[in-house]
């Protein structure tokens, strides 16, 4: 409930609050629009699995140009669930709060406490996600009287179509040990401008091995548990209309900040056209598992 | 990671074998077809036109679907506008048939629906408009029945792959640098960047030819549309046919080579043809995850398949289902996420339902 307040609330703010106009990229970590479409187009000219999408014209919003208005990538593997990987979760998130100087406490003292209760909070990361989940069973049995069973549909005069030439084995490798394929997740993840924290704010669209299409909550498992229920929420995607796991910006400027001050300490003048990159170098942390491109060095 | 060695499939000549395509269905498609049906389709169960996109495998991970979202439905056959910047999808178009009920859809007659794709795809090979435009070789078609009270939405893809007389066999597989070395690997794989990137249409062809000079081979390599077949076939040196490849594998490639291997047989009388199975690293093609297949085709005289070779299978009622040539055998149908023959089932009340979005709110 608090999150549907905080949405309306935020939804009230964007509408009466100017769109931020003056850079303050390393002061605040904060991107203006025109910003985020420089970072956008060097990160598409860069990673050409990224492109900008316009979206839905009715939930366009007028501060980017009409066909920037998010960016995308489809089909991005995911091998493992996070809690096969936490331990490097964890690691990383040290390094990040090794430069801390108490201007960002909140966020590193979550990451802190989680870390040093990891071992707890994983038997308990289990049974807290299902809370979100349970609408998403429930309907199952709801249905079930309704919606006949698949197997009706499984007609024998057609069992297979014999063809020497169809790999029948298509999906499965049988070089890989068999949880590896089971597991293998595809993420389609965009990447919105939001105006109230003016930061990008990145989303999860999830399908199975099978390419169905997975619960938004069901993405929680694919992140990082420290991160899973409280920096990301399941929420209304903004330029379009269905609802998909998102990580929550709220700290994200911040933690950019330090990045780049990290940047500049090591000796790089951080630019504003790199935001992306040093954006999803950081997103890791969240989404261990989620392989796309964020291998690119930043600061040369 | 990529194999880098070269690997013959079992017996020195073996069946080629292809993987099939996988759809990937975008909850906003399911969405924007809800909205269509209410609006605009209502009771009508007419077909109509969809775009699927792909692209290049781009992980060893996981192959590259056929992709539907929105506007795989928004535009219904006009040409898409471009996304700007990075190459496009290439677009696959096909065919919707959404029916009212869900009786309707259990008694559909798929038979016929794949007969009208494949006779499409037949007369397009033998009109030579598919070389002119290779994308025709790759049309599909789904049939649905969105239940909009549950928000669930029954489907069944297929993606038609014409049988050709005899099995198609791989002499050698193997990936691109290892079959041409490093140096002309690269320059093969350069000239299809830059053939894909001089490509300013909306809908890019996904497959071309590679023309390898006879002698000094990596300084002109050239490529070329399909159309060009026949010109390279007079000139010194070797045409190398190229295809964007969805598949991921190693040792196979996707299934969309298969029509265009039956169009190399049956247009252009090739017994044996290389092929270039272009996939991507990063968003651009990749020397060493592409592989090379130096496929072996049976013949297909120009009177296959014969009127009577032809298994009509479905007893016709309709008049207008009866092909008007013969067309060869075709499979195709998607297997559903249990990995039989059967249609698939998606269920969107988590994400559309507002009863079930209220709850998840709390």
């Amino acid at each position: 409930m608090r999150g549907v307040i905080h949405g309306i609330y935020k939804g009230a703010a964007e509408y009466v609050l100017p769109v931020r106009s003056v850079s303050a990229f390393k002061e605040k970590g904060v991107l203006t629009p025109e910003e985020f479409v420089e970072a956008g187009d060097t990160l598409v000219a860069t990673c050409p699995t990224w492109s900008w999408q316009a979206g839905e014209i009715a939930k366009q919003r007028p501060f980017l140009p009409p066909d920037k208005q998010y960016l995308i990538t489809r089909n991005v593997p995911c091998l493992k669930r996070a809690s096969a990987v936490e331990d490097y979760g964890g690691a990383v998130e040290k390094i990040l709060s090794g430069e801390g100087d108490g201007a960002d406490d909140e966020w590193l003292a979550t990451e802190n406490v989680a870390d040093e209760s990891a071992e707890t909070s994983r038997m308990e990361g289990t049974d807290d996600i299902p809370s979100m989940d349970t609408p998403a069973e429930k309907a199952e049995p709801d249905n079930d009287d309704d919606i006949p069973d698949m197997d009706e549909f499984e007609t024998n005069d057609n069992v297979m179509e014999v063809d020497e030439a169809s790999l029948s084995t298509p999906y499965l490798v049988a070089t890989e040990p068999e949880e590896n394929i089971i597991r293998t997740r595809t993420y389609d993840i965009s990447i919105t401008y939001d105006k109230f924290y003016q930061t990008p704010r990145m989303w999860l669209c999830g399908y199975d091995e099978m390419r169905q299409p997975l619960a938004p909550a069901q993405a929680l498992e694919d992140v990082s548990h420290d991160h899973a229920r409280k920096t990301v929420t399941v929420e209304t995607h903004p330029h379009s209309s269905h609802t998909a796991a998102s990580i929550h910006p709220c700290q994200h400027a911040s933690v950019m900040m330090k990045l780049s001050e990290m940047l500049t300490s090591g000796g790089n003048e951080p630019r504003v056209d790199q935001y992306l990159f040093l954006f999803l170098k950081f997103i890791a942390v969240i989404i261990p598992t989620i392989e796309y491109d964020y291998t690119f060095a930043v600061g040369r | 990671m990529a194999s880098t060695t070269s690997t013959t499939a079992p017996g020195a000549e073996g069946v080629l074998q292809f993987q099939p395509l996988q759809s990937t269905v975008d909850s906003t498609f399911w969405m924007e077809l809800a909205n269509n049906k209410l609006e605009k389709y209502r009771l009508s169960e007419e077909p109509c036109t969809l775009q699927g996109y792909y692209t290049p495998a781009r992980s060893s991970a996981v192959s590259a679907p056929l992709q539907l979202t929105s506007t795989s439905l928004a535009l219904d056959g006009d040409a898409p506008s471009a996304a700007p910047g990075g190459p496009q999808p290439y677009i696959a178009w096909g065919s919707l048939y959404n029916v009212n009920t869900l009786d309707r859809f259990k008694s559909f007659d798929r038979e016929r629906i794949m007969a009208k794709a494949s006779e499409e795809i037949w007369c397009d090979i033998r009109s030579g408009a598919a070389c002119a435009n290779p994308a025709l070789l790759n049309r599909f078609v789904v049939y649905t029945f969105a239940d909009l009270k549950r928000y669930s939405f029954y489907y069944w893809f297929a993606f038609p792959a014409l049988v050709p007389p005899a099995p198609m066999r791989a002499a050698q597989i193997g990936s691109l640098d290892a079959a041409l070395g490093a140096d002309l690997a690269a320059a093969v794989v350069q000239a299809s960047e830059s053939w894909r990137g001089a490509c300013t249409d909306a809908t890019p062809a996904p497959a071309w030819l590679v023309w390898l000079p006879g002698t000094n081979r990596s300084s002109e390599i050239t490529a070329s549309p399909l159309t060009d077949w026949a010109a390279l076939q007079e000139r010194d040196g070797e045409v190398i046919l190229a295809f964007c490849d969805p598949c991921n594998l190693p040792s196979n490639p996707g299934w969309p080579l298969r029509n265009l291997l039956l169009l190399a047989a049956a247009q252009w009388g090739s017994r044996a043809v290389r092929v270039v199975c272009a996939r991507e690293k990063a968003g651009r093609l990749d020397p060493t995850f592409s592989l090379m297949v130096d496929a072996v085709l049976p013949e297909v005289p120009a009177a296959w398949p014969a009127a009577a070779d032809h298994p009509p299978s479905q007893e016709v009622e309709d008049p207008a289902a009866v092909p008007a040539m013969a067309v060869p055998k075709t499979l195709g149908w998607e297997v559903n996420a249990r990995g039989r023959m059967g249609p698939r089932c998606v269920d969107l009340g988590p994400t559309m339902d507002p009863t079930q979005l209220a709850t998840q709110a709390v």
